[in-house]
């Protein structure tokens, strides 16, 4: 895990990256659920290298993955809901 | 559908936009502000609405309180990607929405400067600012043992943050060169009336201590490595090398001005070597040159922090209100005065903090591994190379290499390209490379949605 959620009182929710389901807290953003619960990366470059959510702010566009079925999410940008499906975007 | 019509239309929803906002309201201007973030607060107020962490600058609660009671219209997670005329187009949740404004305000701050080390681009490498980010948005902090380095007053500020959060950073390293306090005083005798400034900075460094946070100083050939993610940081300070085991490293070296959608929109920038960064050219204070009714305020126009935005972003509400009719000269003149002398007030500790936290991670003293365009993987080497062959001025390179087409639109690179060409080709061009219509990477669909008559697509006839 690279980060840890500081109050565990908040509200749990789960949601579903590649097929494996995550556990989230309200409030947390996709990519600091990602960060929390091991994924270490959310896309490969052309050239095949592991990138992983880089400036949290929108800036970067490393963190984009598909959020139920939309293509290029930024995932730094939105909250993570119960039940979404988030995926690695396969194609650069 | 009908679409929704504005008298202004504010785009982010930090001290600026925020500040805004309130000032169009108070003068009975319709207003919405469009921001891409989930809760209002900008960067450095970030989640002041949702939180409730006491440990925001003081004037940052009145000011979102005003925001929330001013009756703007707040459409959050929405990016703004293209403007025809008086129509604003954006994404939201993935389908395009859009509203028609007689007037724009841009306030999208400043972002993260990128920082070209060897290794910057490994997973856990994040910037200062991210972390700061995650712990103010999102509640969370590093699990493991962790690094800042680079330069600039967030650094220290960010590391205290952490650490009164219960996460302590294994060391800060810091590459502000030992000579510059001195330097930068020389710049800016004006500080001296300024003690509040350097209070704060000592304090800063009382509570780092307090927290025993070693501190590298005078540090540089920084060096991140690790297999499929980090696992190591090098580098030397005060000659020495150091090397430590880390899980993560935040990076930083000041910010720059967030100004992608105002060059999307047609404005200029030129480049300014003494910051290292593009600068918008302006008409005014807060008119942006070449655009009708578009004004700019905050960090995104100049670097001044949060604070200052809160005024930037009022002075420029006055004056759209002003030129769309909402206000008399003598009434406008008689609220800006005020407002713009206390701004120069506040403008004289500026010139220190910029030449003592000058950039340091400069690109063109970068090792050639280090990646210049994250999006692309194009090195420092492959950009050293093109300089050397002759390819010259910031668009022939970005042709000749790619650098700046990725998703991220140049946002990563533009700034580190002109840095490298300034250092090694002073007299070359550095016109900021174009961004043009959508300022985002949006999809097909999303830009068949918008089927309102964009000449610029070329597709719609």
């Amino acid at each position: 895990m690279l980060l840890r959620q500081l109050d565990e009182s908040r509200a749990r929710l789960t949601i579903t990256v590649d097929d494996r389901p995550l556990q989230a807290f309200a409030g947390e953003t996709i990519a600091a659920c990602l960060l929390s619960n091991g994924v270490t990366f959310t896309r490969l470059t052309p050239g095949g290298a592991r990138r992983a959510p880089y400036c949290l702010m929108g800036a970067c566009f490393e963190c984009t993955m598909t959020v139920d079925g939309r293509t290029n999410v930024q995932t730094c940008l939105r909250l993570a809901e119960d039940g979404m499906v988030v995926e690695r975007t396969r194609t650069p | 559908m009908s679409l929704r019509h504005f008298n202004l239309a504010i785009v982010g929803a930090g001290p600026a936009g925020m500040a805004a906002a309130v000032e169009a309201r108070r003068h009975n201007l319709s207003v919405a502000v469009l921001d891409d973030q989930p809760a209002a607060g900008g960067q450095i107020l970030r989640g002041i609405t949702t939180s409730g962490r006491p440990d925001y600058e003081k004037w940052g609660g009145p000011l979102a309180e005003a925001f929330e009671s001013c009756g703007a219209e707040h459409i959050r997670g929405a990016a703004v990607w293209g403007r025809e005329d008086s129509l604003l187009l954006y994404s939201r949740q993935g389908r395009t929405e859009s509203i028609e404004a007689d007037g724009v305000i841009l306030a999208t701050g400043s972002m993260e400067r990128p920082c070209v080390v060897p290794g910057n681009t490994l997973p856990g490498v994040v910037t200062v600012g991210a972390l700061q980010s995650l712990l103010k948005g999102s509640g969370c902090v590093p699990a493991g043992d962790f690094v800042l380095a680079g330069n600039g007053p967030l650094l220290l500020l960010c590391a205290v943050q952490l650490a009164d959060a219960g996460a302590k950073a294994s060391a800060i390293v810091q590459t502000t060169p030992g000579s510059r306090f001195r330097s930068s005083l020389w710049k800016a005798p004006g500080l001296l009336f300024d003690p509040a400034l350097l209070v704060k900075g000592l304090g800063l460094m009382a509570r780092i201590r307090r927290h025993g946070i070693a501190v590298y100083g005078e540090a540089g050939n920084i060096r991140i490595e690790g297999a499929d993610r980090v696992s190591t940081i090098r580098f030397e300070s005060k000659g020495r090398k150091a090397e430590l085991l880390v899980e993560m490293v935040a990076l930083h070296d000041g910010v720059v001005p967030n100004d992608n959608l105002a060059i999307s929109f047609g404005a200029q920038a030129r480049w300014n070597e003494n910051l290292a960064c593009y600068q918008l050219l302006m008409d005014s204070d807060t008119k942006v040159a070449a655009l009708e009714n578009v004004w700019a305020a905050g960090d995104m126009v100049a670097i001044y922090g949060g604070y200052q935005a809160s005024i930037t972003g009022r002075l420029a509400a006055l004056d759209a209100c002003l030129d769309l009719g909402f206000l008399s000269p003598a009434y406008y003149r008689s609220i800006r005065e005020p407002l713009a002398s206390k701004r120069r007030r506040l403008l004289v500790a500026r010139h220190f903090v910029d030449a003592y936290y000058a950039p340091t991670l400069l690109p063109a003293t970068a090792a050639d591994d280090a990646l210049l365009c994250r999006c692309e993987e194009v090195s420092v080497g492959a950009i050293r190379d093109r300089i050397a062959q002759g390819v010259d001025g910031t668009r022939a390179i970005k042709a000749a290499t790619r650098c700046g087409m990725g998703p991220c639109q140049g946002r990563q690179c533009t700034v580190s390209l002109a840095s490298m060409l300034g250092h090694d080709r002073p007299r070359s061009s550095f016109a900021r490379p174009s961004l043009r219509f959508p300022a985002r990477p949006i999809t097909v669909a999303e830009l068949a949605q918008s089927h309102q008559g964009i000449s610029h697509t070329g597709s719609d006839s």
